[in-house]
């Protein structure tokens, strides 16, 4: 391995022109849900689920018994996920410690970790640029895995240090722990190469984790593309609702995990664990459960100190949540074995856990085509009004949770295209279970400029399973029982559509930069 | 006074009037003049009458018949003389170039005619002879107009009203006599010979008067507005006649009759007051006291006429028509006003056209006459409709001619800013559109009215008094409703479409009052689409057609909530006054006002309580709601004891004093209210007021599509909350809620109809997810025009799907029953609150509860007609069942069985 030492030095370009939205202010704010609220849903909505399921769970409900226990089992399981978010939420702010004074720093040095791979040099010059610019004493080092003469000249002509790796054993963990190895500062904060960092972002996380036990604190992850086309706004979504009122809940559980951006550690704690976990493709997740279990803290600071891309197409978005379920799913017995206090143990469990929830909604989408096609359905013969008197109210609820607690950011959009996407969860589980080792694929930046019907092809295979079923059951009879199943595939087929048609329709080129200088990262969902 | 022509081709008056004394002796003068041709005219309507009863008296009726054809004939012919008259009178000019036009014209007709005649008699039934002498008064017919006209304009009084007296007495004298020796040929030459009279002592015979006329009218220079008048007065004559050419055509014989007779006494007003145009033409515009004489003096005689009618419409109907039309009386005062009004308007047609305004007097009666067509084709289904139109139209007519063009120039383009600072100008046109087809959908109504319609009308009926002492007693609601249809009842009968006016108007209005509160709220695409969606909901219609308060109540709650929004947003006196008005009214309308009013109230206090708001603005609301309230409660105090007794009432009813059981919630069955609040009761209720009324399999079909609703609630994630939709959704979920409550321990009042002012806040919601879900115009219009159409759907099975279980037939039902019942026969019906339904669609037919079979005679035909779900069904099957057994026990067989929606006949006789 050879390695390319740059020292940093002043930059001298100018800054980019406000074109690139990583640049503009962001307009979010993570929120802990207010206490009154948060505490009514976290009271009446455990309630609320707790009456369903002793509704349920009745001797007496129980129809076809496979399909009875699939459907208990998940939901069970969404009870769970549910209960549990609705108590995390209501902890961001009955459960916030006092912070930590910050100590008083005196512009202690930092090494800024920014990893490449393949990506365009216009994505990664503003990250560059913005982090040279950060108050405070940086020492950017661009860890260029690609090996591209293309980024150290970019290096150069920002004036940051450059290191290069000539294998990329590890992929991003490896190339930061190869950094590790030949940098010196007693803190270390890690950008992906398309997150622009605030002027601020050093001044307000440093002195977090100067405080001894403190391994990281982390910021949000915030998409500043979410405006330009429907996926990166589906999906920032979801960003929004984690990295708002969940991970304030978490940090209230002293259990939020690294996010392997934005984030700053404590030299001496990734020292003490080792460095980044290569053998992960969620290196930051396992990382973040090692450093927990050697007794370190974590922070969260609810405050967006850097914009970077979402993922632009649907095949971007796929890879990114393959990875990522993949990495947390193939946590879990590691998590289940760990010496974790018990909250924080079912807090990472909880997390890792979400991965799981494309195989509820398939049981959802199996249960009115098998009564369909078979006549067995899970619960016994009751009048549709016993259960929407248990099951309204819990569903209203848990919505109204989430619309409340996400404060708008959780929309329809980002709904249907986690429903959309079941089968990523699925196929994730099944290569987990396999032992099917993954690998780690960047998310891609820029999007592709075309449809995408491969990416959704799972969501059209479903749509055509369930709308040649419900004509087969119209065709058959049109009972109530058989409206009743096919109003539940239309409900099925329409969330199924709205989350697959940003892939069927031609996107929008983001930006003049990132189409210049497009790189074609499509997903490989399959290789994946 | 001496009038000269004058060089502006009118004719002004002399230069002597212009002392003190001399203008007494012109307003004298004027007088006299006024009132001594209207005075002939009147003479000459008593002598006409007087012949047609001579002539009733003297002719057999064959041949009286064939003179009431003539003379229909004979009056179209002189139709046209009312214009040519009019604009004689105004400028007499060219009279002998005239005279020639007219003769040869009168000739040419009077040819045509006389060539036509063997088919005309045919066609209409009359002798030859008669036909012929129709052909013989065509010449005479536009120069009797032109020689009266001409002699208002040069000031020949006297020969006007020995003209007119003439003709009548020509009639009498000749007539009669013609009549006994020659029958109905006699009778007609006679009244044309009277006629050619008219003419000749009108025109005079040749000498130095008429020299000197025509003198005076050759050397007149033509007025410019004499063909405007012209085309006016024959206007006027059209707007006159068409309703009852309308009715000939749209009506029933027996309606139409009863609509002739209307016609013919009303039109004596019109009679009465068609020369006083005339007298005023060549002084109108300059001389005030003329024109104040001839406007006092027609107002005088409508309202004198109407004041008449409505005291001894019918004594005097049945003293001109026989009895037997009973059912005309109610219309008929209206009608005698809408003539009073028809002759003010051509006397301030005639001041207009004689000031130079012609083009827009021209303008107005145009108008006047297509919106009278207009009108005619809505309402035109019955003589009360036709009376409304004609009441309407002359009404318009006459406000529109009382203002000066430029007034009417001014508050038409004020009234255009007003509209345009509403809503820009595609919306007005779009909503006046759908407000015009809510109004033609909510009109067309195919069913007849049901039980508590019934109890309406027979409550309307009762003297003002008496029917507020029996809403005391015996029912539950304020008497806003009730008194509004009890004076309709008074001017226009109880047809089912006068009965249900209120709640047709109300729900047409609702139209433009959803646009408002979608545009307040949202914007004017959500405005638009509400509308739209307002004007086939099917539940709105529903309640939009039946003879009940429900939508007066959704209206006045819409303009109230509208009301308040505006008031919270943008404050102002208006929208405060707005709101305390409409809340009073909803208050006076049902007693369940007080639910949105408790809403209303929540509303002002949580946005007077938000943060962040301006310690002024909150001071402003809370002050503004203090006030506002306060004054709703001033309105509501009178309203207090009446309510009381009415709360006394029920809950000594409730306590087991023995009444009537009102039916309170026909057509629940599918609902399962039934069976106690549920959550079927709830989606019963969500769908009614969504798609409206459906056969019970439809509502259980529909009620299996509620996982289509988690899509409602998946789609509304991450909408945010605006403050709009906030106040919206608390509009509807608290008193929803509160309803709820309610019904668990009343189970009925968990019925939509009683908190359907939710159902308009409800699609205003509705609109703003289409407006919000397709934020591109093209697929809006896609979407809110799908979304139209399901309701449409909706709504045409609602009206026409007789499995409809809120649909009762009685009116089919009993129709056959009133055409075959003799009068021994009797109806027996169950429940016992049928009463007033079979009261109102058998009314001549003897009608007894079915407990009282025992006291009807044996051998008497019975029908037992019964609705089964009402209320209680299984004992109405019950006492049914024991009354049909015991009347073919005691000899009777069941004849005959019907059975329509909602309502069994049985037919039993011996």
């Amino acid at each position: 391995m050879t390695t390319t030492d740059l020292r940093p030095t002043m930059p001298t370009s100018p800054p980019a022109p406000p074109v690139d939205p990583r640049l503009d202010e962001p307009g979010w704010r993570p929120e802990a849900p207010s206490t009154a609220r948060a505490l009514f849903f976290a009271v009446v909505g455990t309630v609320g689920a707790l009456v369903y399921l002793w509704w349920l769970l009745r001797p007496s409900r129980v129809g076809h018994p496979v399909l009875y226990g699939l459907l208990v089992v998940v939901e069970l399981f969404n009870v769970t996920q549910a209960v549990a978010f609705w108590i995390t939420t209501a902890s961001g702010r009955l459960r916030r410690r006092r912070p930590d004074p910050l100590r008083p720093v005196s512009d202690p040095a930092v090494d800024v970790f920014v990893p490449v791979y393949d990506e365009p040099a216009a994505v990664v010059r503003p990250t560059l640029e913005a982090a040279a610019r950060m108050r405070g004493r940086p020492q950017v080092w661009l860890l260029d895995d690609g090996c591209r003469d293309e980024m150290r000249d970019l290096a150069a002509s920002v004036g940051v240090g450059y290191l290069r790796r000539e294998d990329s054993t590890g992929a991003k963990a490896g190339n930061i722990n190869h950094a590790l190895a030949r940098t010196t500062a007693p803190f270390v904060a890690v950008l992906d190469c398309d997150h622009v960092p605030h002027r601020d972002f050093l001044a307000t996380t440093v002195p977090h984790v100067v405080a001894p036990d403190v391994a990281f604190a982390q910021t949000p992850q915030h998409y500043a593309n979410a405006d330009e086309n429907p996926v990166a706004a589906a999906a920032w979504g979801q960003q929004a609702l984690f990295f708002g009122p969940i991970a304030v809940g978490k940090d209230a559980w002293g259990s939020m995990f690294c996010c392997g951006t934005n984030v700053v550690f404590r030299r001496d704690a990734l020292e003490s664990v080792g460095g980044f976990p290569t053998e992960s493709v969620t290196e930051d997740f396992e990382l973040s459960v090692r450093l927990q279990e050697d007794g370190w803290r974590s922070v969260y600071v609810p405050e967006v100190l850097a914009s970077g891309y979402g993922p632009d197409d649907m095949a971007g978005y796929v890879s990114q949540q393959l990875r990522w379920a993949r990495g947390c799913l193939s946590a879990l017995p590691r998590i289940v074995r760990s010496s974790l206090p018990f909250g924080k143990r079912v807090q990472y469990l909880l997390s890792s856990g979400f991965f799981l929830t494309g195989w509820t909604f398939l049981v959802y989408m199996s249960m009115p085509v098998l009564r369909l096609l078979t006549g067995a359905q899970p619960i016994a013969s009751q009048g549709a009004d016993q259960f929407l008197l248990f099951f309204l109210p819990y569903f209203g609820l848990a919505l109204a949770a989430l619309a409340a607690t996400g404060a708008g950011a959780y929309g329809y959009d980002a709904y249907s295209l986690l429903f959309a996407n079941w089968w990523v969860h699925v196929s994730a589980t099944i290569a987990v279970l396999r032992g099917k080792p993954g690998r780690f694929v960047v998310t891609p930046k820029g999007g592709e400029a075309r449809r995408q019907p491969r990416a959704v092809l799972p969501a059209l295979a479903c749509i055509a399973v369930l709308l040649g079923t419900a004509a087969w059951g119209l065709a058959r009879d049109t009972s109530p029982a058989t409206i009743n199943n096919v109003a539940f595939i239309a409900l099925h087929v329409t969330v199924l559509w709205s989350g697959a048609a940003p892939a069927l329709r031609r996107p929008a080129a983001r930006s003049a930069a990132a189409e210049d200088e497009h790189t074609s990262v499509a997903a490989d969902a399959t290789a994946a | 006074m001496v009038s000269v022509a004058s060089t502006d081709g009118g004719l002004r008056v002399g230069r002597r009037a212009a002392t003190p004394e001399a203008d007494r002796d012109a307003r004298g003068a004027g007088a006299r003049q006024q009132l001594g041709v209207a005075g002939a005219q009147w003479t000459a309507g008593v002598g006409n009458l007087v012949f047609a009863l001579v002539a009733a008296r003297v002719l057999a009726p064959g041949e009286f018949a064939e003179l009431g054809a003539f003379l229909s004939g004979y009056v179209l012919l002189h139709l046209p003389a009312a214009g040519i008259g009019a604009g004689a009178a105004l400028s007499p000019a060219g009279l002998s170039q005239q005279r020639r036009r007219l003769g040869i014209g009168g000739l040419a007709i009077g040819a045509l005619l006389a060539a036509a005649s063997p088919v005309l008699a045919r066609t209409f039934d009359m002798p030859l002879p008669v036909v012929l002498a129709l052909a013989a008064a065509a010449p005479g017919a536009g120069l009797l107009g032109l020689e009266r006209g001409s002699r208002f304009g040069t000031g020949g009084h006297r020969r006007i009203a020995a003209g007119l007296v003439t003709e009548p007495a020509g009639r009498l004298v000749i007539g009669v006599v013609a009549a006994v020796l020659l029958g109905s040929v006699g009778a007609a030459v006679a009244v044309t010979a009277a006629g050619y009279l008219s003419l000749l002592v009108t025109s005079g015979l040749p000498g130095r008067a008429a020299a000197t006329t025509s003198a005076i009218a050759e050397t007149a220079v033509a007025h410019p507005g004499r063909t405007a008048t012209t085309i006016t007065f024959g206007l006027f004559a059209v707007l006159q006649q068409q309703d009852l050419l309308v009715a000939k055509a749209r009506l029933g014989d027996d309606a139409a009759g009863a609509f002739a007779m209307i016609s013919t006494a009303g039109g004596a007003v019109a009679f009465a007051t068609a020369t006083i145009p005339l007298a005023l033409l060549p002084l109108a515009g300059r001389s005030r006291q003329a024109d104040r004489l001839a406007v006092g003096l027609t107002a005088a005689i409508g309202a004198a006429a109407t004041a008449v009618a409505f005291a001894a419409g019918q004594p005097l109907l049945a003293t001109l028509f026989g009895d037997g039309f009973e059912a005309a009386a109610a219309p008929f005062p209206a009608y005698v006003g809408a003539m009073g009004l028809l002759g003010l308007g051509r006397v301030l047609a005639a001041r207009r056209c004689a000031a130079g305004q012609h083009r827009h007097v021209v303008l107005a009666t145009v108008a006047t006459v297509v919106l009278h067509l207009g009108l005619l084709g809505m309402l035109g289904t019955a003589p009360g409709g036709i009376v409304v139109a004609t009441l309407t139209a002359t009404a318009t007519g006459a406000a529109v001619l009382a203002l000066p063009p430029a007034a009417v120039a001014r508050r038409a383009r004020r009234i255009r800013e007003a509209l345009l600072a509403w809503a820009p100008a595609r919306d007005v046109g779009a909503v006046a559109a759908f407000t015009a087809v809510a109004a033609a959908v909510r009109l067309v109504s195919v069913r007849g009215l049901w039980v508590d319609e019934a109890i309406t009308v027979n409550q309307a009926w009762l003297p003002f008094g008496e029917m507020l002492d029996q809403l005391r007693v015996t029912d539950v609601h304020p008497p806003l409703h009730h008194a509004t249809v009890w004076a309709l009842v008074r001017v226009l009968g109880d047809a089912e479409w006068v009965v249900r006016l209120p709640s047709v108007v109300a729900g047409a209005l609702l139209v433009p009052a959803a646009y408002a509160l979608g545009r307040e709220l949202y914007g004017r695409r959500t405005g638009l689409v509400a509308a739209l969606f307002v004007t086939v909901a099917p539940f709105l219609v529903w309640y939009s057609q039946e003879a009940r308060m429900y939508a007066l109540f959704v209206l006045f709650t819409t303009v109230a909530f509208w009301a308040q929004v505006r008031a919270i947003r943008h404050g102002g006196r208006g929208a405060w006054v707005t709101w305390a008005l409409a809340t009073a009214a909803m208050l006076w309308t049902q007693w369940f006002g007080v639910i949105p009013l408790f809403a209303a109230l929540a509303l002002f206090v949580a946005a007077a309580l938000r943060r962040g708001l301006p310690r002024a603005e909150r001071r402003r609301i809370l002050l503004g709601a203090v006030l506002a309230s306060a004054a709703v409660a001033v309105l509501v105090a009178p309203l207090v004891p009446f309510g009381l007794e009415q709360l006394e009432g029920y809950a000594g009813r409730r306590g087991g004093a023995a009444t009537t059981a009102a039916p309170a919630q026909a057509g629940a069955a599918a609902s399962g209210i039934a069976q106690g609040i549920s959550v079927y009761a709830v989606g019963a209720n969500a769908i009614w007021a969504v798609l409206g009324y459906h056969s019970d399999e439809a509502m259980t079909s529909l009620a299996a599509l509620w996982p289509l609703l988690l899509l409602v609630g998946l789609g509304a994630l991450g909408r945010g909350r605006s403050r709009a939709t906030s106040a919206l959704l608390l509009s509807i979920a608290l008193p929803t809620v509160l309803f709820l409550l309610a019904g668990t321990v009343k189970r009925d009042l968990f019925e939509l109809r009683y908190f359907a002012f939710v159902v308009p806040l409800l699609l205003v919601l509705a609109a703003r997810t289409v407006t919000r879900v397709f934020p591109r115009a093209r697929t809006q219009a896609v979407a809110a025009g799908l979304a139209a159409l399901l309701l449409v759907g909706a709504l045409v099975d609602q009206q026409l799907n007789g499995a409809n279980p809120r649909r009762y037939d009685f009116e089919g039902a009993l129709a056959e029953v009133t055409a075959e019942a003799g009068p021994d026969d009797v109806i027996l019906y169950e429940p016992d609150y049928l009463g007033d339904v079979v009261a109102y669609y058998a009314p001549g037919v003897d009608a007894r509860p079915i407990a009282a079979r025992r006291s009807v005679d044996d051998d008497a035909r019975t029908w037992v007609v019964a609705t089964t779900r009402v209320v209680d069904e299984r004992a109405t099957a019950g006492r049914v069942g024991q009354a049909l057994a015991e009347l073919e026990q005691g000899g009777r067989r069941v004849v005959g069985r019907t059975e329509v929606p909602n309502v069994r006949v049985w037919e039993l006789s011996r």
